[in-house]
């Protein structure tokens, strides 16, 4: 009874959190449920689904476009994280103690690719990377006397990294914006003190900086991390959809699109959707245990 | 406090200022760019060395793309798209986010925001094949639906709101209401609503932004191209449109004017926004 | 999609073997002039602007009937993608356009309404299409899901100014007895090549096709069997190979803005293809380069064979269609009626697949495009003796992967022996 009347009491709340809880039931919680069920079936959408089993997880191990794809995922999560954290890291740093005028612009100038959707960046990279009048054959035209014809978009070598090149674009001020966060509440004298030991930059950086920005660190490389393993639209307008020559930008959230909604082979596609998730999983699990490892460790 | 060029430590600022402005300058280039091809005609984006500063051929670019493309659509459905989301968002967010900061004590309390903060971590692509076949049960495909109603259940949205009242109402404010005979809902309503603007705003800009950027759940549920999205719509126009690159340029700038101009608006809210997430984690 | 358009080689019975002359047309149900309402029609680059174009001349039929056109890239399927979800979730337009090398895929699907039905009856007109594209759109238990629209006899697209500035003829009769066969082709196409700047063959996929479809080899045979082990194959991605070597080939992908880009800026002397690339280079490629091109048949293989047949489309009505009459007085009207089939043809060089059509006096036309050369002269012929395609719901797949094995042999990372290797993989991966 006395249960009963503290969910009365409470009433209020319940009703607080419920839209929040129906919609998220009825429109994340279901269709992962119903993707469970998928995942073991085969099923085209036009015709009766029957049961399969394990069969699409284990199809799509024995794809090599499938394991094409983990690689490339791989690479670009590992490249685009390291560089764009790296970059703002060093830029977020250089503004907050070495810039005495005109902060506010570098806070505002980084962050403004942000706002263009990641469609309308690729786009506007596919403009000046064209193998025929693009702006960056043009130059390198003009640099070796004679026009120049690279097929940037169509290599296999250069595909990742232009992917890479439009995530460090959109990324670096977002992170910086989160370490001068971080770095504004450093206190102040720590440094001075350092500084009266005789310490230089760098050792200021490695054992002052770095360590109290941990926090802001690990909540950057989480968020490009959940980011990262999801990837679809750079590498999906870059390559106009068809992920490169040789799936050489195939990622797997780009396998996916394609094995539920161009081949229609919604059993696959949901048996990877499960694979995404097993990876994102592993990878928060791996981070908690780092986080406490550290904090452990202080 | 400035230090001056004369001593060494001056100078490596100056160095330093020098070389972000260059490096910022790199950040806009391609913006920057786009915004002058748009002026240009086809032969002058082409020729060599390209061009710096904006030309005169805006008007006949905008001639060319509209004879294609209708540049303004895309635009009204993204903000058919963005605002119902976005109030609707901000609103569901807003009295979670309000429960789970008052009623501290109330049964499963615990449990109900372990799962909320769980679902920042819920990769959007499990769900996308099964809630594709659900839209099209619903028969929502093909409509701005699927992109509003499931949308307003932003676990992001919630944390975000649970974080601002927590830090911005103290407890004693809601006791005050109770005394007054405001029941918990109303108290969101008259007492609580009015002190959150801020944080309302800011929840606000950064959806705006993010539903206008948003770009692979519109290119599954949007099959009617009179109904695509502005990323959509772009992504469309710059593949079919062969090489007309200024009239692409001048269409893609229009589509980034509204962010933008949201932005020069609303910045600080957006930069609020964006720490305070990095904080609470 | 992209290589199939090219591949498909296709017969077609011409008018005259079907012994009909342009009055004894039949007629097909017609609904009043009266018909109103707003219809949806998808389609893709240039057909859309093709459409466009038709309206003045359907309204003048049919006032009240507003035709609302959508255009849909065809460069990476995406046509294809978003037409086959909207008919899952029956939300797709009143009226699609099916292009030849998705047909097999897109004619099983139940979506489309049977035009063999009252009151369309279309079967009693389907004697008076071309033979194989009334064949391929009608399945086997009699169902038509669609009406033939055009079909693609195939040429040599040239551009007559840089064969001249070359020091080659620029004369089509010249250029076809220049081109006898494609070592001549390599040979001497080799001298319209400037390093870097201009190339004879807009792209390697065009060899690989046109050598296919001239010998009637498509993706699979008539079983189902997949035909990649076929030494026509490996002929034709031999020759990707030798033109390639030659610097023959531009770098530009097909289809890609780029390729596009190519033509209207002389970057490009020739290009083998359905006749219907002369609608996208008077609309939309080359719309600048009038009088500056010329056709002739494709340089001839082995067995003497210069004709083949290149894409073709084909037209139907959705289920979900909540004005089949309407979407039916557009179709019928776009695919039978004379002056429809004249400006489609005069425009954007669609050649109709409804035979009467080719008795008809616009079809011989000096065209100042193409220098006032009348281009059916070539395509008349062509169509008289290609070798009609197979069909097969897997060709997209197998054209993919192909066009993949191309662009590795262009590029130099390949052989033809490990392209076509990879190609199988991946083929067999997916099928």
């Amino acid at each position: 009874m006395k249960w009963g009347a503290k969910v009365h009491r409470n009433a209020a709340f319940y009703l607080a959190v419920a839209p929040f809880f129906v919609v998220f039931l009825a429109f994340s919680i279901f269709p992962v449920g119903f993707s469970f069920y998928l995942g073991l079936s085969n099923w085209d959408g036009f015709s009766d689904p029957h049961f399969v089993g394990l069969a699409n997880y284990a199809r799509a191990l024995g794809d090599p476009v499938f394991q094409k794809a983990i690689w490339n995922t791989l690479y670009l999560w590992f490249w685009s994280t390291l560089l764009t954290i790296g970059l703002a890291l060093g830029v977020a740093v250089l503004v907050n103690e070495n810039v005495s005028f005109g902060k506010t612009y570098f806070r505002l100038v980084f962050l403004l690719p942000l706002l263009v959707a990641p469609a309308i960046a690729a786009i506007i990279l596919r403009v000046f990377f064209t193998s025929n009048g693009g702006i960056v054959n043009m130059l390198l035209g003009a640099a070796q006397g004679q026009p120049n014809y690279f097929n940037w978009l169509a290599s296999e070598a250069w595909i990742k990294p232009l992917v890479v090149l439009l995530v460090i674009w959109r990324w670096t001020g977002w992170h910086m914006i989160i370490f001068l966060a971080g770095l504004q509440a450093i206190p102040r004298d720590l440094y001075e003190a350092a500084r009266i030991d005789g310490a230089g930059r760098w050792a200021i950086f490695a054992r002052i900086t770095v360590p109290l920005l941990a926090p802001a660190l690990a909540f950057s490389i989480i968020t490009a991390t959940l980011g990262g393993l999801q990837m679809f639209d750079e590498p999906f307008v870059l390559t106009q959809g068809q992920g490169g020559t040789n799936n050489s930008a195939t990622t797997l959230g780009m396998y996916l699109y394609a094995t539920a909604f161009s081949q229609f082979d919604f059993g696959l596609g949901a048996a990877v959707s499960w694979y995404i998730f097993a990876a994102v999983v592993a990878f928060t699990l791996l981070h908690r245990s780092v986080t406490k490892h550290l904090e452990a460790a202080e | 406090m400035r230090k001056s060029l004369t001593t060494k430590e001056g100078r490596f600022n100056f160095g330093v200022t020098i070389g972000l402005s260059v490096l910022s300058v790199l950040f806009v280039l391609p913006l920057y760019w786009t915004a002058v091809f748009a002026t240009h005609t086809l032969a002058e984006v082409f020729q060599f060395p390209p061009p710096l500063w904006f030309g005169s051929s805006l008007l006949d670019n905008y001639a060319r793309i509209e004879a294609v493309f209708p540049p303004f659509r895309p635009i009204i459905n993204s903000l058919l798209v963005a605002i119902p989301k976005t109030i609707g968002l901000v609103l569901v967010s807003a009295l979670a986010g309000y429960g789970f900061a008052r009623y501290v004590r109330a049964p499963g309390h615990r449990f109900l925001l372990g799962v909320t903060f769980a679902t920042l971590f819920f990769p959007p692509s499990l769900a996308l094949i099964p809630f594709f076949l659900q839209m099209g049960w619903l028969g929502w495909l093909n409509t701005f639906l699927p992109l509003i109603i499931p949308a307003v259940a932003s676990g992001f949205g919630v944390i975000w709101m649970y974080t601002y009242i927590g830090s911005t109402i103290p407890h004693e404010l809601y006791e005050a209401a109770e005394v007054d005979g405001a029941g918990g809902l109303t108290a969101f309503a008259l007492v609580v609503l009015p002190i959150i603007r801020p944080g309302l705003a800011a929840l606000a800009v950064w959806t705006v932004i993010g539903t206008w950027n948003d770009f692979q759940l519109p290119l599954v549920v949007l099959g009617d191209g009179t109904k695509f999205t502005v990323p959509l719509a772009l992504t469309t126009l710059s593949t079919t449109h062969y090489s007309d690159t200024p009239s692409v340029m001048l269409a893609t700038l229009m589509g980034l004017v509204p962010v933008f101009v949201l932005f020069a608006l609303l910045s600080r809210q957006f930069i609020a926004g964006l720490t305070s997430g990095a904080v609470k984690s | 999609m992209q290589l199939n358009r090219y591949l498909m080689a296709a017969g077609m019975l011409v008018a005259t073997a079907s012994g009909l002359h342009a009055q004894d047309a039949p007629q097909p149900y017609r609904p009043g002039p009266e018909t109103a309402g707003t219809i949806t029609v998808w389609t893709w680059p240039n057909n859309d602007r093709t459409f466009q174009a038709l309206m003045p001349s359907f309204n003048k039929a049919y006032p009240n009937i507003k035709v609302e056109v959508q255009g849909y890239p065809n460069s990476d399927n995406n046509y294809l993608n978003t037409l086959q979800r909207a008919m899952l979730s029956n939300t797709g337009p009143d009226v699609a356009m099916i292009e030849i090398g998705v047909l097999a895929l897109l004619r099983d699907r139940p979506q489309w309404v049977d035009l063999a039905q009252d009151p369309y009856n279309a079967d009693e007109l389907m004697s008076h299409f071309a033979s194989f594209a009334a064949a391929n759109v009608t399945t086997a238990d009699g169902k038509i899901v669609a009406l033939p629209k055009h079909t693609g006899p195939g040429g040599l697209f040239y551009r007559r100014d840089i064969f001249e500035a070359a020091g080659l003829p620029s004369d089509p009769a010249a250029v076809e007895a220049l081109f006898a066969n494609w070592d001549a082709f390599i040979k001497e196409g080799k001298k319209v090549v400037k390093p870097n700047e201009r190339w004879l063959v807009a792209n390697g996929a065009e060899i690989l096709s046109t050598v296919m479809a001239q010998r009637g080899i498509s993706w699979f045979d008539a079983q189902g069997n997949l035909q990649l082990d076929n030494p026509v194959v490996m002929e034709g991605l031999k020759l990707v190979d030798k033109a390639a070597d030659a610097g023959l080939i531009s770098p530009f992908n097909l289809w890609s803005p780029e390729w596009q880009g190519a033509f209207g800026k002389g970057q490009i002397a020739t290009i083998m293809s359905g006749n219907w690339m002369g609608g996208l280079l008077k609309r939309a490629f080359a719309p600048n380069d009038s009088g500056k091109w010329g056709v002739v048949a494709a340089p001839a293989d082995s067995t003497g064979n210069r004709s083949f047949n290149a894409g073709g489309d084909h037209i139907g009505i959705l289920e979900s269609s909540k004005n089949k009459e309407a979407a039916w007085a557009f179709i019928s009207w776009v695919v039978t009626d004379g002056q429809s089939l004249k400006e489609q043809y005069q425009n954007d060089d669609l050649y109709p697949a409804w035979a009467p059509a080719g008795k008809s006096d616009w079809i011989n036309f000096e065209d100042p495009y193409y220098a006032g050369e009348n281009v059916n002269s070539v395509f008349a012929s062509v169509q008289a003796n290609l070798i009609p395609a197979t069909l097969n719901t897997k060709d997209n797949i197998v054209g993919t992967a192909m066009q993949t094995a191309v662009n590795n042999i262009v590029q130099g990372t390949a052989t033809p022996e490990e392209a076509l290797a990879q190609a199988k993989t991946e083929v067999a991966a997916r099928l």
